[in-house]
């Protein structure tokens, strides 16, 4: 690819130098205006059909740009309008000769207008073309949005920006307030869009690619952009799969296409691709932090999701589950912009679960003991004197801040743009002793050090901290504190009279306020992610831009569990105390170099080449040591402690060399074609399997260019569009092709002395795998009616994931747990539909009314698993079980989606022991063996499961696929209403037809245990109360009541008011006293209302979030919060 | 190029390993830490032989299945004790693999490969009295093929036969003495091996066998019965001791069975312990054939209070009523005889596999199980009741093979309390009565069953295989039963 990259360079060179070698020769006018326009650093703008291929006379004559072009432009019976000093725009002659030179004569009819133009929310909008229509007079806006002109009275003013709905209004006199606000489109035809190493406009896309402003993003009270991308664009699922702030958000990109690795989609950020995942050294709990949080979401321009393979290609071994390309902003030059925003408001929990009180606890608890034959363990002179009722959700929730402050400012000169901004977030969790904060620094800066020369560099730097003390997605009685403020019983008090933590008298269970007040663990994370460029225009057309990139992450971890924490209170003081500590450095390098190639082969035919490279490099080192036995709790530092436990340091590495070439290619306009391949060498696989090879293909048809197509506003736009492309993905252990022997199998073998022993690891290493390979085909349809008014999008596509790198568990006899295998396929099928109305349009701040609505469907199958032999020898299909706590939950197999749950199904309770009796009878019968139990342990009031597979008996084959994790349909729509500065955006999204399995119930429904329960157990199955389906409580479940069963699956189905904000924008003349520009004022909801059935806490939860396998499970997950906030922007 | 060319830094890559005699060791010391994990000696293994019996009792949820005998393919620790001992072969089919061909002194590669074949034959001994017969595997899985890594069980007699060659290649291979109290304790000498030999042919039945094996054991003097029982606890390489599991607390943790099975303290927390089912923590669930009832309080030095130690008012392995009647969790009989502080579930005491207690009453077993009572017999028994404070009985005290059997079982359950032996010498009771309708002990793991299950099912007397492997080994069988 290298050697063919400079081949083209030298060609054109070659052609370039002969035609600027003889100028007095004709040449194509488009091209003179091209160079002059670079030599003298202006912008030239002419519609092409004026310029067309007309050629004329070079000159030499002329010492200056005007000279020149008075030379030049008669030869093609045109004219030019100088707007602004670097702004020229080529008009026709004829057309233009009333009006030419009007600069200098002012027509007796014409008024001066002036005014100021603005965008919603306020903000003024620089660079707006405000041209007389039907005339070529013409200026444009300033840094403050200001322009001024003179127009005839009766003429009408176009106004218009890239990004914007054009607007036209009439001029009826001389006035200075003439306010125009344009509306942002984002679905306008001409919208850039960022599609990785360049930039396309919507019109010319090809692929499915699905873009997000960053107002929208900027709207949401949220850590990261990640969590306010939810419900706005089709084809991406996001769920927030906890509530504690700063956690990762899970972002799906149409399905999950992978069994056993990263499912999330690759981000971009400026440029520089960065890992989507961090590990924690000592985390606590299945939550990890999100390099994500790292970026304001403030300082984000826009996002642009890339969604069919033939968008994702350019990425290749890392596209597979699609690309997020996020672009920071930058200045624009024009006088200096101050911006201020800030924003505080107040975080509750959503909804308490009821609970028992202590006489009912106390009541259940006998009973569950009774009826296992166990003494109870209250009296009833202690029942009806209970000294205690703690409410422990009251104990672990609270009302909690949020507050937001940001900083800007954004300006430049013609050579140089510039973009900085610092900001302050803190969230504080509605669990106490929670909590996330970042500060985050924002660099953007482009020099232009020649015409041809440009320079750049766009940096985030950020420092977050996160208190993770909760510990959350953990049982009862592992010390999880969500589920502990459940499970915990309310007869005992949170401290006894003299200030120790309550215990549990029944059962191991800490103390969920004691284990949480008594833990601090904080993680404190640093990150750099930028890239310093600089780009060469080596012909006007042909561009070098070579850019090195960091994403650089330094993260240190401490946690101190002072001597007070409920898990030391039996032990020896001088053992009580304990510290940890764990270090993270990270540093992926970046070095890319592209060529831009646009040659001119030709009216109507526009074709641009990229041809690229890309090295890509990571260390990362780690190291924890942890000590305990700490002598107070004054210096919670490692070396006031006195036991020592082994310390670790840890380092991998991985790289990766790309090269990359694409063409994008349109006729008219007409048809387009986007051609690209990438071929990707990575680290983690041996020699065979080294380099991967990625081409895609997009093909598109705007079907309203044709002549054939009827012209009208009412269909003003058809495309049809069509993809094929492959993706990889590549994110294998680091070393899984290795067989490696593991450290640290230590053993006190010869006396009193530790001896290192080195053996067999549990992962046997596989030297043939290599990446998964996605095969997706999309076809699209874009369309607009009454004048793009409503613009719709809809896609279908087909994905097909191949070579799935499956982590196989092997028999345990093997001694090994499991090898990584290419194994497999996954489909994932799919339509997405968004669409974009304004619905009521008006003109000088009127009511206006706009709608953005999405849909996405997604079905998800395993095609292939591969098989096994059983033991008539017959392959079988191959089944992966997950499992959780010791219960099999889930199951992955042929026919079947990801994950599917799996389990027993109930049959309603066992009313009587003649019941029990006939069932066994007819177990003994069928089995033909004479001890042989439908149940064993089975008790009148406890559940009978279904015999699905008819043997009489009921043991793991009377499992099947009771539920599906993935929703069926999922969307959002926004509706954004303004009126007189007055703006009100309200965000409904939604999920539907997703089974969640409730795990959580095991502890506090399964009444087997010394734990506190729902109040629905009030209504348990006991011989008088015999119409329920609730069973009977009976310590140590001997019937496996609390077996996964459809009794713990629940519907997850939930709408939800996502987001509403309510928005007012001062007047000017208002703001103008105090010598700003705008000021708005909000107010903001955030998860206001939620309808659903589900009976948890949130219906938005996942305990396993990452896992491809297994999502979709609730277990002492960190609630979500309900936020209200308050806010201001203010700008100068 | 380099940036494509990573190789792990923080592991070794078997091509790099086994080099040289360092490797070779480091190589044995992951094989004995195989003993620790959680599933095996460190936990699971002891439950699993403790609590279905009659010695043992609890309310907590964690063992319960356990106990109550109501054992399923998804029970934990059905799952984590056959995996861990799957785990600790592997470790030790490499030593056997790839030491051989180490150059290093003979003596010394020897010793260690007789060692890795001991622990081999340990481990699958372990496995074929919990599940039966179950798949050989004999090599280190360096493959994931479905032929290396899925195979069908072998029957239990087939892994008898397997565990008794490595037992052979051990005897020839490993020294007679290493000359160091500490190290004959803590890694397998040629005592060791016919200690366990004795252990197996007893539990085959073979008697004359176990008689041999525990001979060469008891004539080689390099243990010695300790002359006063309670110095035999916690675990310390003590001269009595012929194998021990060496824990070191928090400095190399896993042994998690003494904070399960002491009351807090000296146990770090307080829930629900692994104690001993009596009669006056709760009368109505009592059992005639509980420990309680078994022991001698009166004169048995093994079951009177003892010296105080640290931490409480408690004792070794001694009836102990607890000294908080308020706190539920830490009342009740407890066995004492890990009874160092354990730190968060990480003991350092040590935990018996092998003690020559056992082989006296193993060797007396054997031989009245051959010919009856002997004054050769006898002396054995009697020298474990005499060291426990009770009198010398007679041969005419013990005049039938009935009565000697009688009383070996009694001494053996009040001498081994909770080391873990107590359910599989009640299996080795039932086989013994199944084989032989004659041959009748008092107590059998088929009245256990009886008891627990109301049913004498013989299925009972092995437990599931965990469901994982059937789930990803298509050629395995379930026991019948399940």
């Amino acid at each position: 690819p290298n050697n063919t990259a400079s081949a083209q360079i030298l060609a054109v060179n070659t052609v370039s130098q002969r035609t600027t070698a003889q100028p007095v020769q004709m040449v194509l006018l488009k091209d003179l205006l091209g160079r002059w326009e670079k030599e003298y650093g202006v912008t030239i703008f002419y519609e092409s059909q004026l310029v067309h291929d007309k050629h004329v006379l070079g000159t030499n004559e002329a010492a200056t740009l005007e000279g020149k072009l008075n030379n030049v432009l008669p030869q093609a019976q045109l004219a030019f309008k100088k707007l602004r000093a670097d702004y020229y725009l080529v008009v026709d002659a004829q057309s233009t000769a009333s009006t030419l030179g009007s600069a200098n004569v002012s027509k007796a009819e014409d008024v001066t207008v002036s005014g100021r133009v603005t965008q919603a929310g306020g903000d003024p909008l620089p660079g707006v073309t405000v041209v007389v229509k039907g005339t070529t007079t013409g200026a444009t806006t300033d840094a403050n949005g200001a322009f001024s002109l003179s127009a005839p009275v009766g003429s009408t003013l176009v106004f218009s920006f890239v990004g914007y709905s054009r607007k036209e209004v009439p001029v009826t006199g001389a006035t200075t307030s003439f306010n125009v606000s344009l509306a942002e489109d984002t679905q306008a035809l001409n919208e850039v869009v960022v599609v990785g190493y360049g930039t396309q406009t919507r019109q010319q896309l090809t692929t499915s690619v699905a873009s997000v402003g960053g107002q929208a993003i900027s709207r949401q009270t949220v850590a990261g952009f990640d969590q306010a991308l939810q419900g706005q664009a089709p084809g991406v699922q996001i769920t927030a799969p906890t509530g504690s702030p700063g956690a990762a958000i899970n972002v799906r990109i149409r399905g999950n296409t992978s069994v056993n690795l990263n499912n999330s989609p690759l981000y971009v950020i400026d440029g520089v691709p960065i890992v989507p995942q961090y590990d924690r050294e000592i985390a606590i709990g299945n939550q990890t932090p999100n390099p994500l949080n790292s970026i304001n979401p403030n300082d984000i321009e826009s996002i642009d999701v890339l969604k069919d393979a033939a968008a994702a290609a350019i990425y290749g071994v890392r596209a597979s589950n699609g690309v997020i390309v996020i672009t920071t902003k930058h200045g624009k030059s024009g006088k200096p912009q101050v911006s201020l925003s800030m924003y505080y408001g107040v975080q509750q929990l959503r909804k308490k679960i009821d609970l028992l009180n202590n006489q009912q606890f106390a009541q259940f608890y006998n009973e569950a003991r009774t009826n296992a034959g166990q003494l109870p363990a209250f009296t009833q002179d202690q029942i009806n004197s209970l000294q205690y009722n703690t409410d422990w959700q009251d104990e672990m929730y609270r009302t909690a801040a949020i507050q937001n402050y940001q900083l800007g400012i954004s300006g430049g000169t013609d050579k140089t743009r510039y973009y900085a901004s610092g900001g302050y977030f803190k969230q504080d969790g509605i669990v106490r002793n929670s909590g996330f904060d970042r500060y985050s620094f924002k660099l953007n800066l482009d020099q232009q050090v020649s015409t041809k020369f440009r320079l750049g560099t766009n940096l985030n730097l950020s420092r977050s901290n996160t208190n993770g003390s909760v510990r959350s997605e953990l049982g009862a009685g592992s010390s999880g504190t969500i589920l502990g403020a459940l499970a915990q019983i309310p007869t005992i008090p949170v401290r006894t009279a003299d200030g120790l933590y309550g215990q549990n008298p029944f059962r191991q269970i800490d103390n969920p306020i004691g284990n949480l007040l008594e833990t601090h663990n904080l993680a404190s994370t640093d990150q750099v992610i930028g890239n310093l460029y600089a780009e060469l225009d080596i012909l006007k057309n042909l561009t070098l831009r070579s850019s090195a990139g960091l994403d650089y992450r330094e993260q240190l971890e401490n946690e101190f569990l002072s001597r007070e924490y409920p898990g030391f209170q039996n032990q020896a003081s001088s053992l009580r105390g304990s510290a940890r500590t764990g270090n993270t450095r990270q540093a992926v390098w970046l070095w890319e170099n592209t060529l831009t190639y646009r040659p001119n082969i030709g009216e109507g035919h526009d074709l641009t080449l990229l041809a690229g490279q890309s090295v890509q490099e990571s260390d990362r080192f780690t190291s924890n040591a942890q000590v305990s036995g700490f002598p107070s709790n004054a210096v919670p530092y490692l070396s006031a402690g006195t036991q020592f436990t082994r310390p670790s340091t840890y380092e991998e590495q991985w790289g990766l060399m790309s090269f990359f070439g694409r063409a994008n290619y349109s006729y008219e306009d007409k048809y387009l074609a986007s051609l690209s391949l990438r071929a990707d060498g990575t680290s983690r696989f041996s020699t065979k399997n080294k380099f991967g090879y990625f081409p895609a293909l997009g093909l598109g048809w705007r079907l309203s260019k044709e002549e054939f197509f009827p012209q009208s506003k009412t269909v003003s736009n058809v495309k049809i569009r069509a993809s094929v492309g492959v993706n990889g993905n590549q994110s294998v252990p680091i070393y899984g092709r290795f067989s490696t022997y593991s450290t640290n199998q230590n053993y006190q073998g010869s006396g009193s002395t530790i001896v290192g022993g080195i053996g067999p690891s549990l992962t046997v290493g596989n030297p043939d795998l290599k990446w998964e390979t996605t095969y997706q085909y999309n076809g699209g349809l874009d369309l607009g009616f009454l004048s793009d008014r409503i613009t719709v999008t809809f896609d279908a596509y087909m994905k097909r994931t191949k070579d799935l790198l499956l982590t196989v568990s092997l028999p345990y006899s093997a001694g090994v747990d499991n090898v990584t295998r290419n194994l497999g396929e996954v489909q994932n099928k799919g339509l997405e539909l968004g669409i974009n109305t304004q619905n009521v349009q008006s003109q000088n701040n009127g009511f206006t009314w706009n709608t953005s609505l999405n849909l996405s469907i997604n079905r998800n199958e395993v095609l292939d698993l591969g098989t096994l032999a059983n033991d008539q020898g017959q392959q079988v299909g191959r089944q992966i079980i997950t499992n959780t706590n010791n219960n099999d939950f889930a199951i992955t197999q042929k026919g079947s989606p990801l994950g599917a749950f799996y389990g027993y199904v109930t049959q309603g309770l066992f009313q009587s022991q003649a019941e029990i009796d006939a069932a066994n009878q007819t177990a003994r019968e069928k089995s033909g063996n004479a001890s042989a139990l439908y149940q064993s342990g089975a008790k009148p009031g406890d559940i009978r499961f279904a015999d699905l597979n008819g043997d009489g008996v009921i043991n793991g084959s009377d499992r099947k696929i009771i539920g599906n994790p993935n929703p069926k349909l999922q969307g959002g729509i926004t509706n954004n209403f303004s009126y007189k500065g007055v703006e009100l955006s309200v965000l409904f999204q939604g999920s539907f037809g997703n089974d969640i399995y409730n795990e959580n119930r095991i502890t506090t429904e399964g009444m087997s245990d010394a734990f506190n329960q729902t109040t629905r157990v009030l209504d348990r199955w006991t011989p008088t109360n015999t119409n329920t389906d609730v069973p009977r409580a009976v310590a140590g479940d001997p019937n496996q009541n609390n077996r996964f069963s459809t009794r713990f699956l629940e519907d997850g189905t939930y709408v939800r008011l996502k987001n509403l904000t309510l928005a007012y924008n001062l007047p000017a003349n208002l703001t103008k006293k105090i010598s700003s520009s705008n000021i708005r004022v909000y107010v903001t909801g955030q998860n206001l209302v939620t309808w659903t059935n589900y009976s948890g806490y949130d219906p938005e939860v996942s305990a396993s979030p990452f896992a491809a396998l297994g999502f979709g499970r609730d277990f002492g997950v960190y609630p979500q919060a309900r936020t209200y906030t308050a806010g201001i922007n203010v700008s100068f | 190029c380099n940036v494509l060319d990573k190789e792990p830094l923080a592991s070794v890559v078997p091509n790099n390993f086994f080099q040289n005699a360092d490797d070779a060791e480091s190589a044995i010391t992951s094989a004995y830490d195989g003993l620790q994990m959680s599933g095996y000696y460190g936990q699971d293994l002891p439950n699993i032989g403790m609590m279905p019996s009659d010695d043992c009792t609890s309310t907590n949820n964690d063992v319960n299945a356990l106990e109550i005998i109501n054992w399923f393919p998804t029970t934990s620790q059905m799952g984590n004790a056959y995996r861990d001992m799957y785990r600790a072969i592997n470790r030790a089919n490499a030593v056997i693999k790839y030491v051989q061909p180490i150059s290093m002194p003979t003596e010394r590669r020897n010793q260690i490969l007789g060692e890795a074949y001991f622990l081999r034959a340990l481990h699958y001994f372990n496995l074929v009295r919990v599940y039966g017969g179950v798949p050989l595997h004999l090599d280190p899985t360096e493959s994931a093929d479905p032929g290396v890594v899925s195979i069908a069980r072998a029957s239990a007699d087939d892994v008898y036969a397997q565990i008794l060659a490595d037992l052979a290649q051990a005897e020839n291979l490993t020294t007679t003495t290493f000359g160091d109290n500490v190290l004959n304790r803590a890694r397998a000498t040629k005592t060791t091996v016919n200690a366990l030999q004795a252990r197996v042919f007893l539990t085959r039945r073979q008697w004359s066998d176990a008689q041999t094996a525990a001979n060469k054991v008891l004539s080689n003097n390099t243990s010695v019965l300790a002359t006063n029982f309670n110095a035999l606890y916690p675990p310390d390489n003590n001269a009595e001791s012929i194998f021990e599991v060496q824990f070191a607390g928090n400095s190399d943790g896993g042994f998690l069975l003494p904070d399960e099975v002491l009351p807090n303290p000296p146990a770090t927390y307080s829930y629900a312990k692994f104690d001993i089912p009596t009669l006056y923590r709760d009368p109505r669930l009592a059992q005639p054939t509980d420990l309680t009832f078994a022991v001698d309080t009166v004169n048995d030095l093994r079951w009177k209070r003892g010296a105080k130690v640290t931490g409480g008012v408690s004792y070794v392995s001694v009836l102990y009523a607890g000294r908080n009647p308020a706190k539920q969790n830490d009342s009740g009989f407890f066995i004492y005889k890990w009874r160092s502080n354990p730190n968060g579930f990480n003991s350092p005491d040590n935990y018996y596999v092998l003690r020559l207690a056992d082989v006296y009453l193993m060797y007396a077993e054997a031989a009245n199980e051959q010919s009856g009572p002997t004054a050769d017999a006898l002396s054995k028994l009697n020298a474990i009741r005499q060291r426990a404070g009770l009198p010398a009985l007679t041969l005419a005290q013990l005049a039938t093979k009935q009565a000697f059997r009688d009383e070996v079982d009694l001494q053996r359950r009040r001498e081994l309390a909770f080391e873990g032996e107590r359910w599989f010498d009640l299996v080795r009771y039932a086989r013994q009565t199944q084989a032989d309708a004659s041959a009748s002990h008092k107590i059998t793991a088929l009245d256990m069953i009886q008891q627990k299950r109301n049913s004498r099912d013989v299925n009972y007397l092995l437990f599931p295989l965990p469901q994982s492997e059937l789930n990803n080994n298509a050629l395995i069988q379930q026991n019948p039963g399940y």
